[in-house]
């Protein structure tokens, strides 16, 4: 399904999840797509994060509260693609992601195979 | 019964020398099986059972995705199966995933779980190789499936991966009302029900690619060694071998009455009120048998041994010294032990390992009201044909429920499967109570019509000269023809 290629330098994908279980299930999905992940579950580990050469952001908002959106801005000032990852989709949601950077909504449950396209698209 | 007819296919056994009898033989190899039912219905039992069956360099492997990998080896062990050959897959959930707080809701569970679930599950037929797998349970996949057209292809495809090792594979589906597994039923190459229904437990097999099979629900039972099945008997093609060789009853005007005796290989019906010495008559006809040096079984359903003995002890049948000489066996039938099933499983073994002549069955009221199951008639009329067919005399003891009066030779529709029907009966002669012997019915020769007395005394059973200056016997009180 994917290409696993070890010897070039995996890019490093920020993933920001108020669940550390879909932090753990997202950071599997990633690396068996030779992806390195970045977990941050909280504020202060993505201010932390924000240090590390990131290629890509994903964003899950849920469970954060407004201040979520001035981390997606700090990531827009880095240039760092971002998506936003949402409960449920609202017209509200959409513009408040697009107009703080985000690429794209992606509503949960996610398809992993569409995941890994847009991942894979946006590195380019 | 067709078992194992074509012996050019190999057949491995179930474990269950019962269900192997229903499947021919045993399950064919590199197939796929079907076992379904509801909980508790015994299909970890039976698949327990397969596995164990195995050599150990069948290396059985057992998947389990619902119970813990302990607690089936526990299970195991009760029942007396042996799981050290077993290899086991835990699948099951673990007690952290309740405990854990969090849940994932990034991706469905379809996404996360069945990847490493299959991948767990090739991984260890590729490292193991083994010849008999059993799946517990199939229907797990369907909550790992986005949708009905996944699990069907998931499973389908899983069955080509094992099909490709010629491995031989039984897996349970959990069936309910609210979750058909209709889908399951029509990828497998047999299936195997199991239900349970006023406290009876049946198997019955539906489906069985390129083989025979006895079709028609079996009885099982599940017991402190496992499951036992018991094939049901069904009134088999082979032609009646009647033979004109007559047993005697060893009382001269008996054998007068019935013009020589009975036939070998018949159906006889003894039929009277209760206590005029039905049972004491079939036992006459088993003290000539054990004097010709063959043996005779009765299978009591109401009185106790003991009883039985004391009796005909007292009438000078020797039943003691007949059962020590290995020509008598009384076989006490305990009130919902056994389904018919069972029992006609115990009679065959009783004829076919021990070369028993002569079977008396002690009543068919008893049998009625003591064995569970279904059809019991029908039952009863398979083993009567069975028994006839291996050309062993029955005698079945029919008790009238009048004492004295009109004449009805057997309640319900039982005398069809008399081929001679022999009655006793009370009759009043003069203010005295006296009994009368006559026959009814003779399939295979002529008798006498008239009646005899007969008194049972301690020499032993003693029958008069007909009765021939009597008329209204049959009313129960006749008179004497005036000369």
């Amino acid at each position: 399904m994917t290409q696993y290629n070890e010897s070039a330098q995996s890019a490093l994908i920020l993933t920001v999840d108020a669940n550390r279980r879909n932090l753990e299930v997202l950071a599997q999905v990633l690396h068996q797509a030779g992806y390195r992940a970045l977990p941050a579950s909280t504020i202060a580990a993505f201010d932390q994060a924000l240090e590390e050469p990131i290629s890509l952001a994903l964003v899950d908002v849920s469970g954060f509260g407004s201040n979520i959106w001035q981390c997606c801005e700090r990531l827009r000032e880095r240039a760092v693609p971002l998506l936003v990852i949402a409960a449920r989709n609202s017209a509200a949601l959409q513009q408040a992601s697009v107009a703080h950077g985000a690429r794209s909504v992606l509503i949960k449950p996610l398809v992993v195979r569409e995941l890994l396209g847009l991942i894979r698209s946006l590195l380019q | 019964m067709a078992i194992g007819q074509s012996l050019s296919d190999q057949r491995l056994s179930t474990g269950i020398p019962g269900l192997d009898e229903i499947l021919s033989g045993g399950l064919l190899p590199g197939r796929a099986y079907l076992v379904r039912g509801g909980p508790g219905s015994g299909k970890t039992t039976l698949g327990l059972h397969f596995l164990s069956a195995a050599a150990p360099e069948e290396a059985p492997l057992f998947i389990t995705l619902t119970e813990p990998v302990a607690q089936l080896q526990n299970n195991a062990r009760r029942l007396g199966i042996d799981v050290q050959h077993i290899q086991f897959l835990d699948l099951s959930p673990s007690p952290q995933f309740f405990t854990e707080v969090e849940t994932y809701d990034i991706f469905s569970p379809a996404e996360v779980e069945r990847a490493p679930i299959a991948q767990k599950i090739t991984e260890t037929v590729e490292r193991l190789k083994p010849q008999r797998v059993f799946l517990d349970a199939m229907t797990q996949f369907r909550y790992l499936a986005s949708d009905a057209y996944q699990f069907r292809q998931q499973v389908l495809s899983f069955l080509h991966f094992l099909k490709e090792r010629n491995i031989t594979l039984l897996f349970t589906s959990e069936a309910s009302p609210e979750t058909p597994d209709e889908d399951l039923q029509f990828m497998a190459d047999g299936v195997i029900h199991l239900r349970v229904a006023a406290n009876t437990r049946f198997l019955e097999v539906t489906k069985f690619r390129g083989s025979d099979f006895a079709s028609g629900a079996h009885t099982c039972k599940l017991g402190a060694t496992g499951m036992q099945v018991f094939p049901r008997l069904l009134p088999d093609v082979m032609q009646a071998r009647l033979s004109s060789e007559q047993i005697s009853s060893g009382v001269p005007e008996l054998d007068a009455l019935l013009h020589g005796g009975i036939e070998r290989g018949t159906i006889t019906m003894l039929t009277g009120p209760s206590g005029v010495g039905k049972t004491t008559l079939g036992l006459q006809f088993m003290k000539e048998a054990a004097a010709r040096g063959e043996r005779s079984v009765v299978y009591s359903f109401e009185e106790e041994v003991d009883i039985i003995l004391e009796r005909c002890e007292a009438v000078n049948i020797p039943v003691r010294s007949m059962m020590a000489a290995g020509t008598l066996q009384i076989t006490k039938i305990e009130p919902l032990q056994y389904t018919a099933d069972e029992f006609a499983r115990l009679v065959r073994r009783d004829v076919q390992e021990r070369g028993t002549r002569l079977v008396m069955i002690d009543s068919i009221a008893g049998y009625r009201l003591s064995l569970c199951g279904e059809d019991l008639e029908a039952q009863l009329y398979a083993l009567g044909k069975y028994l006839q067919h291996r050309n062993v005399t029955v005698l079945l003891i029919v008790e009238s429920a009048e004492i004295t009066g009109n004449f009805r030779v057997t309640d319900g529709h039982m005398s069809y499967l008399g081929d001679n029907i022999i009655f006793i009966r009370y009759l009043e002669i003069r203010g005295e109570m006296r009994k009368a012997i006559g026959v009814l019915k003779k399939r295979l020769s002529d008798f006498e019509r008239t009646l005899r007395e007969i008194e049972i005394t301690s020499q032993g059973i003693r029958v008069g000269n007909p009765l021939s200056n009597l008329r209204g016997i049959l009313s129960g009180t006749p008179e004497w023809i005036a000369e």
